[in-house]
């Protein structure tokens, strides 16, 4: 005889679950995810000279309020990423004075030459963190919900057999 | 290991609207179990009468969709056999089906196996046909008193039926505004106007016209008389024919006008006398317009257009504010089809102006993440209406059907992606805003350009609930599979989420508001 109810009740369990276990579990998981597509962009890009930087680029995720968060970038170790990123300004190179007020100029040798003064030539930004974020993102979202997609599927499929 | 440095880009996933859905979906699985017990245990005692009838239905087909015209001709199948002196009243019998399925409550949609519970309410409908039988008392009786609730079916269709016709009644009598001279005679009357003119008087605009058109030609043939007296007088005697029609024509009109006002018994009818007048004179003086060298006839036309729906849009409404009161003064049902559109209309219209408001507030320049807030808010709000409306509504299918329409429109993030998408288009951000930052100092921001088919995780929501509610049973058909909702488990069931989801392309590339931002940047 048709008409029999069984497993909505079940199923309502495992809902109120999921809700849980998406907020704790699924959201870091998906985070993780889509923060390492944008951690290898800038591991690609990143200026290569030791591969240090390369190998210091770290993700850091925190779940709080329903909200992930990831962060990538280098290491403080490699902090000379960010300078990289960013590039510098040009700025003059003084010779050092000796101590106290009326000390003497020392002399500044850049080569084989002594020189009054000089001038840093400005560097110039290589955007690796930046081009990463925005080239990559489009496939890092896709790849975080497919994540917690398959996450999803998985819960699906290991709720336990049975009927009210 | 050395923590994260100052410098980093931050990958932002905003879950909550996740968890609203999946907080939707558990009240659409609630609202499912209790229908589908209700079902159960309405069906039960009827269950041992029906073990033949079964077994003779069974050939009709494995399974099929129970919706609602589904379920009344299999209904109506499984009767016919059970009652075959009923054989070639089918349509009646899927009639009140089709009004018991509807007032059963809201399990149009359901896929189940085997032709049982159309059986089932077959047999309901066969021992309230027949009226006797102690199984078919208590069915009657499990099933929510169903002979009383037919009749109120009845009562409610034929009460609406019969406040539609009078209202169309009424629209269609209301008396057509007469010419004048017609309007004048139908009365039995003549205007209250004479002039005297070369010794006769005259009373009717007819005959004033005539006199006038016989002076005009005497002119056109130029002074004739001797010493111009002659001319001197028709031209007096014109002038004064002229102001006594012009007296007489507004006098008639004017006549008319409460003629016709006295005229119309029709409420709604008299309500627009003065407005269609206006809309006449109106359109009169535009059409004077329209002749005058120098005027674009286009524009007048276009004027004109603008009088006559402006005037058909305020009947509209008017029609519409009286069929409601209509119908509560009528007495009925406060979900019948009338009380129904008005609200879906009520509904739309508030949708319509919160998308100008909030359209306008971007324009203003108001921060998006404070318009997202507020748009997030108002989904939930329109969801909780439409859930509300569709309850007040679920023994109406014509509004019933509506309300699933706007709610796959605006329902569960419809609206909310629609506005979204509206204030990022205004105020030109993408979908995400990626920047480069240190604590305490920002140096560079860039607005990131997030070409991806990811909607909100609403979305998801959408898909769970939505499956559960409307779309397994379709996906589960498309897939060949033999997922039967009510005779399955929860694990079947969980893997029906997952095959339909994956056969009607609901997730792929539709899921997830991720957000790529820095903190407070949003």
């Amino acid at each position: 005889m048709a008409g029999e109810v069984r497993g909505l009740e079940d199923l309502q369990k495992a809902l109120g679950g999921l809700s849980a276990q998406m907020r704790a579990q699924f959201l870091t998981d998906g985070l993780v995810a889509g923060a390492n597509v944008i951690r290898a962009g800038m591991q690609t890009r990143a200026p290569r000279r030791t591969g240090f930087l390369n190998s210091h680029i770290e993700i850091q995720v925190s779940v709080a309020s329903g909200v992930g968060t990831a962060k990538i970038g280098p290491q403080r170790d490699a902090f000379y990423g960010g300078i990289l990123q960013q590039g510098t300004k040009a700025y003059p190179i003084s010779p050092k004075r000796a101590r106290g007020r009326r000390g003497k100029a020392k002399a500044l040798k850049i080569g084989n030459r002594f020189v009054a003064n000089a001038q840093r030539k400005p560097m110039p930004p290589r955007p690796f963190m930046t081009d990463a974020l925005t080239q990559d993102s489009p496939r890092a979202i896709q790849v975080a919900s497919q994540k917690i997609f398959d996450r999803i599927d998985a819960y699906c499929a290991a709720v336990p057999k049975g009927g009210a | 290991m050395p923590g994260i440095g100052d410098v980093f880009v931050t990958l932002r996933l905003e879950g909550s609207a996740f968890e609203r859905g999946v907080a939707a979906a558990q009240a659409q699985a609630a609202t499912l179990n209790a229908s589908m017990q209700r079902t159960a245990a309405s069906t039960a005692p009827v269950a041992s009468q029906l073990n033949e009838a079964g077994r003779a239905a069974s050939g009709a087909g494995e399974k099929f969709e129970l919706s609602t015209r589904v379920i009344a001709r299999f209904s109506a199948i499984a009767t016919q056999q059970l009652v075959p002196a009923l054989d070639g009243s089918r349509q009646a019998i899927e009639g009140a089906v089709a009004g018991i399925s509807h007032l059963a409550g809201g399990y149009g949609t359901l896929a189940v196996a085997g032709a049982g519970i159309a059986v089932v309410l077959a047999g309901v409908v066969y021992n309230a046909i027949n009226g006797s039988g102690f199984a078919a008392e208590k069915a009657a009786k499990d099933f929510g008193d169903l002979g009383a609730t037919l009749r109120r079916f009845e009562v409610d269709a034929n009460a609406a039926s019969i406040a539609q016709n009078n209202l169309r009644r009424n629209l269609e009598n209301r008396p057509q505004i007469p010419s004048a001279a017609q309007g004048l005679s139908n009365l039995g009357l003549t205007p209250g106007v004479s002039i005297e003119f070369e010794g006769r008087t005259l009373r009717t605009p007819e005959a004033i016209r005539q006199a006038l058109e016989g002076l005009r030609a005497r002119q056109a043939l130029g002074d004739f008389s001797e010493a111009g007296g002659l001319k001197g007088l028709a031209d007096r005697n014109a002038e004064a024919a002229r102001k006594s029609f012009d007296a007489l024509s507004i006098a008639v009109q004017s006549y008319q006008r409460v003629a016709q006002a006295a005229g119309t018994s029709d409420p709604l009818g008299k309500l627009f006398v003065s407005e269609i007048q206006i809309a006449d004179d109106l359109i009169k003086k535009l059409k004077e317009l329209r002749d005058v060298e120098g005027f674009l006839p286009e524009l007048v036309n276009k004027l004109i257009g603008d009088v006559e729906s402006g005037l058909t849009a305020k009947i509209a409404a008017a029609t519409q504010q009286a069929g409601v009161g209509a119908a509560g003064s009528l007495g009925l049902s406060p979900s019948s089809l009338i009380f129904g559109n008005r609200d879906i209309e009520k509904f739309q219209g508030d949708v319509s102006a919160l998308t100008a408001e909030i359209g306008r507030l971007a324009q203003a320049g108001t921060p998006a993440r404070d318009l997202f807030n507020e748009i997030a808010d108002a989904q939930g709000k329109a969801d909780a209406s439409i859930a509300a409306l569709k309850t007040k509504y679920a023994d109406t299918p014509a509004i019933f059907n509506r309300l699933v329409d706007v709610e796959r429109q605006l329902g569960s993030g419809g609206l909310q992606r629609s506005l979204d998408a509206n204030v990022r288009n205004l105020q030109g951000i993408g979908q995400g805003i990626a920047t480069i930052e240190t604590p305490g100092l920002r140096l560079k921001e860039v607005t990131g350009q997030l070409a991806t088919a990811f909607g909100d995780a609403g979305e998801n929501s959408n898909f769970l609930a939505g499956v559960l509610q409307d779309d397994l049973p379709s996906a589960a058909s498309a897939a060949a599979q033999s997922v039967v909702i009510v005779t399955g488990n929860v694990n079947d069931l969980a893997r029906a989420v997952a095959n339909a989801r994956f056969e009607l392309g609901l997730l792929i590339g539709q899921q997830a508001n991720i957000a790529v931002a820095a903190p407070g940047n949003f």
